[in-house]
């Protein structure tokens, strides 16, 4: 080796030595052992090169000579690392530097060693140290030759381009893709990214497949085209080749795609978007693609418009004038007829108002407004001007259209020209109402008739009923109309009734039947119907008219008449008239059986008229023919007269009749009864005997005898009236017999009798007749009814008694016996009054002689006074003349009352009064309490041992009754018939204990009797009896 | 106030019975003045000014009743109450017609007409205990 000179050497020295550590280490390293050698025998263009390496602020390394021997500068230092290459492979062959490497890199330094061709490796990482800390930065390395001066390759120069800006680039890019691919695939639409023209699918996310309806094996990684070849021709190849091409989106909002899906051919549409793919350094690499399917919504739309585009054909075919409106009312379609009709813009919102007639106008928009707030149907009639200004009838319709939830979201309707229909119908309705009026005249007039009227239609059925038909039958015109009326025909008659109407209905017949139908109340009675055919005026059948009237009365009536008939005919048998018919023309007679069994024939035999008269007693035949004359004359036959009977006995018959005349007045026919009057004759005539004697026998006799009819009207007197009376007959007849009769007597007199005719009651009555010379004496008059088989009162008899005597004397003595008895109490009174003046004077007095004896004096004279007053009442009554002085009082009172006298007198007596029912009555108040007297002091006196009574007064049925009971020793039932009647004691086992005359009850029966009431006794011995006495009660006024 | 005080005036024109009633009633405590006619009657009980008057129906020459009704009718005398004694029960309306307080029929028991007279004491003098009746 040829040895370098110093100059050289240190100007190398001086080039490694400045240039960095790098330079530093090469100058100190140790070459010996290399190949190389010493540095200074280096090779120019190693030396050459390694200046350059070291100088430049790029990484570099060298691998020079077939050893590979490594060099390389600061720059690149930093990216061997910390991990001992460095500086350890300064010097070193390339295989022992870089083993784990040499495999890969060996071939590629070959390549460029012996080939000679650069090459390089992309985008390594070798940090260095820059910015005063350790970078990423990126380099590219190149290798390439280095050529010595005889262009052989010497070594291998590897130099290093800074990437990092490319690879971070590069990176991002490649994380961004990442991000994007991840977004693709996450993303909510559909996507797709096509790679090359060839439009490969490289990425296809799950809701794409979907829509495509494949699966990722199928079109993944394919041209689009070649994995559905549906696709092709649609135009999609160009579209896609537009964006790849140009680098244009394409967007389309619905993009129609024919596509495949589950086995089908479907339309869909999609809303796609296709956007380049672009490289980092903005070539297209590809599209981008995202799509979402709106087939449904598109669908729906083209549905829209198709039924829009319908709906616009369909509105303009038809003859209507269609419009359709928004839901607030404006005006979005008018069909073509508008402007037709109109020749006005449809769509102009004042040709509406223009073409309406002005009286029309107010309305349909109030009726429009109406609707549009409420929803409802609109219906309107209008008129439309039309375009040579005349108006029209319109009839406008329109309907609301709603949506899912109901809303109204359009209007869509309709105007009809009806002209001439209004015009016709205006016609006909005048035709019909002209047609209407005659049947309402007809069917008022049909309805007011009392008739039942009906019709029925040429098909038999019943079309009609008037209002009188449908009262009588309780029925409404539904029930009656058909056939229905016939429900209300009774069974009985229907068969009848229903053949009667076909036949007739048959031969177009006029009808008549009868039957019964049912009435509102339930009951059916007989109607006349009267059915008629009618006709149209043009002759056309057109059904039945009938009238019907209720016939029931006039039916009922004849059968009624029949029974009457038959029941008349029954009665005349029974009583016993004989019937007879005289036809007075050709003297026919007809007779009963009757009335030949009066003629004294048993058996029916014809007779004639001559035959019968022939019966008449020949002294009679003048009475009957003057009968016949009166007969004519007043239409009315009676006679009586005597016939000898077949029998030849003399019978006595009585003849009613009633003469028939024809129109001229003639007598035509004779009917009548006849009568077997004999027994009655006879009877008359008896009576007259019996009445003949009965006066001889009144006038023989010296009281007065008359007779009244049943109104008490006078109407017979005996003889011995007129001679007292020295009237006639015509002075007392019917009311003058008051005459006779004493003015002050009168009054009573005429108040008794009228009482005695009204009631019926026997007539009694003292008064005075005035005798001829003015004299008046006292009469005992007295009438009783006679009365006939029924108990009706036919006549009163009476008699009349002169009492005038007897009365004066009966008077005398009355006087006698009040002035006696008057005159008797006097001296009893003083009597009395001294004995018991004596006894107040002397009670107490030891001597018991005087007080017994005034004790006794006082006892008898009670007695003698309780005598001297029942004689004084004997009288009373005896004479009749008892008389009561009635006042209206309470029963209660009068009871008490007594009660007080006698218990004054009677202390030691208990007597207990209960009142069940007060009374209130009209009688005289001291005879009662006379009666009541005695009937308390009997039951003192026969009751010794018992000092109880009881008293109860009571209303039964109208009376008041009061009884007194004792608990004495009763009244055997012989007793008690007898006890009231006077004079009667009871007998007891001591006369002397019972003083009296006897006339106690007696006088007490009569006062009771007297006053229309009940006295009575209930008794049984010995327990004791009970009085009681009854009396009318009268009303509480 | 006590009997005493107690005016009867009776009025009968039978000395017997104007006695035994007048002494009854003395004997009872009562002052009894007597008449036996009714003339000036009017003035001798405007004399005696009597609490009752016990009068007679049947008086001779005059009509107990009349008597009766015409002192009723004056104002001086129509306070004063009458019992009028008679014979028969059916003067018993006349009595009461003519304004007759009250009727007794004769014969009558003593108690009975001093029960009455009592009653009329006690009406007028209604704070003195009853008396024994003897």
């Amino acid at each position: 080796m040829q040895k370098v000179s110093t100059s050289n050497t240190s100007a190398l020295e001086k080039l490694f030595l400045g240039s960095g550590e790098m330079g530093n280490l090469i100058i100190h390293r140790d070459w010996s052992e290399s190949h190389l050698g010493h540095y200074d025998n280096w090779p120019s263009t190693l030396r050459t090169t390694l200046s350059v390496i070291l100088n430049s602020k790029f990484p570099m390394f060298l691998f020079w000579g077939e050893e590979l021997t490594c060099f390389y500068n600061d720059a690149y230092r930093p990216s061997l690392g910390m991990d001992g290459k460095h500086p350890g492979i300064l010097g070193l062959p390339a295989k022992d530097a870089w083993p784990e490497i040499w495999d890969i890199i060996n071939p590629l330094i070959n390549q460029v060693f012996n080939e000679g061709k650069p090459i390089w490796s992309e985008d390594q990482l070798i940090p260095i140290f820059r910015n005063g800390k350790i970078e990423d930065v990126y380099w590219t390395f190149s290798y390439s030759p280095v050529h010595n001066d005889f262009n052989e390759i010497n070594g291998v120069l590897v130099t290093c381009c800074e990437t990092t800006e490319k690879v971070k680039t590069i990176k991002l890019l490649e994380l961004s893709n990442e991000q994007y691919l991840n977004s693709i695939l996450q993303s909510p639409v559909a996507k797709c990214i096509f790679i090359g023209k060839d439009h490969i699918v490289t990425i296809v996310n799950e809701l794409m497949l979907n829509l495509l309806s494949r699966t990722a094996e199928q079109i993944l990684n394919k041209n689009v085209f070649d994995a559905m070849p549906e696709l092709s021709n649609q135009g999609f190849e160009s579209i896609m080749d537009n964006v790849f091409d140009t680098g244009q989106n394409f967007k389309s909002e619905e993009l129609k795609v024919n596509l495949m899906r589950n086995g089908k051919l479907q339309n869909i549409y999609l809303s796609a978007v296709l956007v380049p793919l672009r490289e980092t350094d903005g070539t297209i690499k590809g599209i981008n693609a995202i799509a979402t399917e709106v087939t449904y919504h598109v669908k729906l739309r083209k549905e829209v418009e198709e039924s829009e585009i319908q709906f616009r054909q369909l509105a303009n075919s038809l003859p209507e004038l269609v419009w359709a409106t928004d839901s607030l009312g404006n005006q979005t379609f008018a069909s073509d007829r508008w402007a037709e009709f109109t020749g006005l813009d449809p769509y102009d919102a004042i040709t509406f108002e223009k073409i309406t007639h002005p009286d029309d106008l107010p309305n349909v928009i109030a009726d429009w407004t109406k609707c549009l707030e409420s929803g409802k149907n609109y219906s309107i009639e209008l008129r439309f001007k039309n375009k040579e200004g005349i108006y029209n009838w319109f009839q406008g319709k329109g309907e609301p259209f709603k949506d899912k939830e109901g809303n109204i979201i359009k209007w869509i309707g309709s105007f009809t020209n009806v002209h001439d229909q209004k015009k016709a119908e205006e016609f006909l309705i005048n035709a019909y109402n002209k047609i209407d009026e005659s049947e309402r005249r007809f069917r008022k007039i049909a309805n007011e008739a009392p008739v039942f009227i009906w019709m029925s239609g040429a098909d038999k059925k019943c079309n009609f009923f008037n209002t009188a038909w449908l009262n009588f039958t309780g029925k409404t015109l539904e029930d009656e109309m058909g056939d229905g009326w016939i429900k209300g025909v009774h069974q009985d008659d229907l068969s009848h009734c229903i053949e009667t109407y076909n036949n007739a209905f048959e031969k177009r017949e006029e009808f008549y039947m009868e039957y019964r139908l049912n009435c509102f109340d339930g009951e059916y009675r007989w109607i006349s119907d009267k059915g008629v055919p009618r006709y149209t005026t043009e002759g056309v059948f057109e059904g039945y008219i009938g009238a019907c009237v209720d016939i029931n009365d006039r039916k009922l009536h004849e059968t009624k008449l029949k029974e009457e008939d038959e029941k008349l005919n029954i009665i005349i048998e029974a009583g016993g008239l004989g019937i007879w018919e005289l036809d007075w023309l050709t003297k026919t007679p007809k007779y009963s059986l009757k009335y030949l069994n009066i003629l004294g024939y048993d058996e029916f035999i014809e007779l004639s008229h001559e035959q019968l008269t022939s019966h008449l007693h020949p002294g009679d035949r003048a009475i009957t023919e003057q009968a016949y004359k009166i007969a004519f004359k007043t239409g009315l036959l009676h006679y009586r007269t005597r016939i000898y009977t077949n029998k030849n006995s003399l019978r006595w018959i009585e003849g009613k009749g009633k003469v028939f005349y024809d129109e001229q007045k003639n007598p035509i026919k004779l009917t009548g009864t006849i009568r077997d009057i004999s027994e009655e004759i006879n009877y008359q005539q008896n009576l007259k005997e019996r009445e003949l004697k009965f006066r001889l026998l009144a006038d023989s006799m010296p009281q007065f005898i008359w007779t009244a009819d049943a109104d008490g009207k006078l109407n017979y007197f005996n003889q011995s009236v007129y001679d007292y009376s020295g009237l006639s007959s015509e002075n007392l007849f019917q009311d003058g017999w008051i005459q006779i009769v004493h003015p002050e007597d009168r009054e009573a007199n005429l108040k008794l009798w009228n009482e005695s005719i009204l009631t019926g009651t026997d007539f009694l009555f003292e008064h005075r007749f005035g005798r001829f010379d003015g004299e008046f004496r006292w009469q005992l008059s007295r009438a009783i009814p006679q009365r006939d088989g029924n108990g009706d009162i036919q006549m009163w008899v009476g008699t009349s008694t002169d009492i005038n005597d007897l009365r004066e004397q009966d008077q005398q003595k009355d006087y006698f016996i009040k002035m006696a008895s008057h005159e008797l109490k006097t001296p009893m009174t003083s009597i009395k009054g001294y004995v018991q003046l004596l006894q107040s004077m002397y009670s107490g007095n030891e001597n018991a002689f005087l007080t017994s004896s005034l004790d006794k004096l006082n006892n008898q004279i009670n007695k003698i006074t309780n005598l001297i007053g029942e004689l004084l009442d004997l009288s009373k009554i005896k004479s009749g003349n008892l008389l009561l002085q009635k006042q209206e009082f309470c029963i209660t009172q009068l009871i008490e009352e007594v009660i007080s006298e006698i218990s004054y007198v009677n202390p030691d007596h208990k007597i207990t009064f209960s009142q069940i029912t007060n009374g209130i009555v009209v009688a005289d108040r001291i005879r009662i309490g006379q009666v009541l007297t005695n009937f308390l002091t009997n039951a003192i006196k026969y009751a010794p041992n018992s000092l109880e009574i009881y008293i109860e007064s009571d209303i039964i049925d109208d009376h008041v009754i009061v009884s007194v009971e004792d608990r004495g020793i009763g009244i055997s039932k012989a007793d008690q018939q007898k006890i009231f009647e006077r004079f009667y004691r009871v007998e007891g086992k001591n006369e002397k204990t019972f003083p009296g005359f006897g006339i106690g009850l007696f006088i007490a029966s009569e006062i009771i009797q007297r006053h229309g009431g009940k006295i009575g006794v209930k008794s049984a011995t010995p327990k004791g009896s009970i009085f009681y006495f009854s009396l009318p009660k009268t009303e509480i006024k | 106030m006590s009997k005493i005080d107690f005016h009867i005036l009776v009025i009968d024109d039978n000395e017997d019975i104007l006695f035994v009633i007048s002494a009854m009633l003395k004997n009872i405590g009562y002052t009894v003045s007597t008449r036996d006619n009714v003339n000036n009657i009017e003035a001798a009980i405007m004399n005696d000014n009597p609490h009752i008057i016990i009068m007679d129906m049947h008086l001779s020459g005059a009509d107990g009743c009349d008597i009766c009704r015409e002192l009723k009718a004056k104002e001086e005398f129509k306070h004063i109450p009458i019992l009028m004694i008679s014979a028969d029960p059916i003067a018993k309306n006349r009595c009461t017609e003519a304004g007759a307080d009250h009727f007794i029929e004769k014969p009558f028991e003593m108690k009975e007409l001093i029960g009455m007279a009592q009653t009329f004491y006690d009406r007028f003098f209604p704070q003195t205990l009853s008396l024994n009746k003897d």
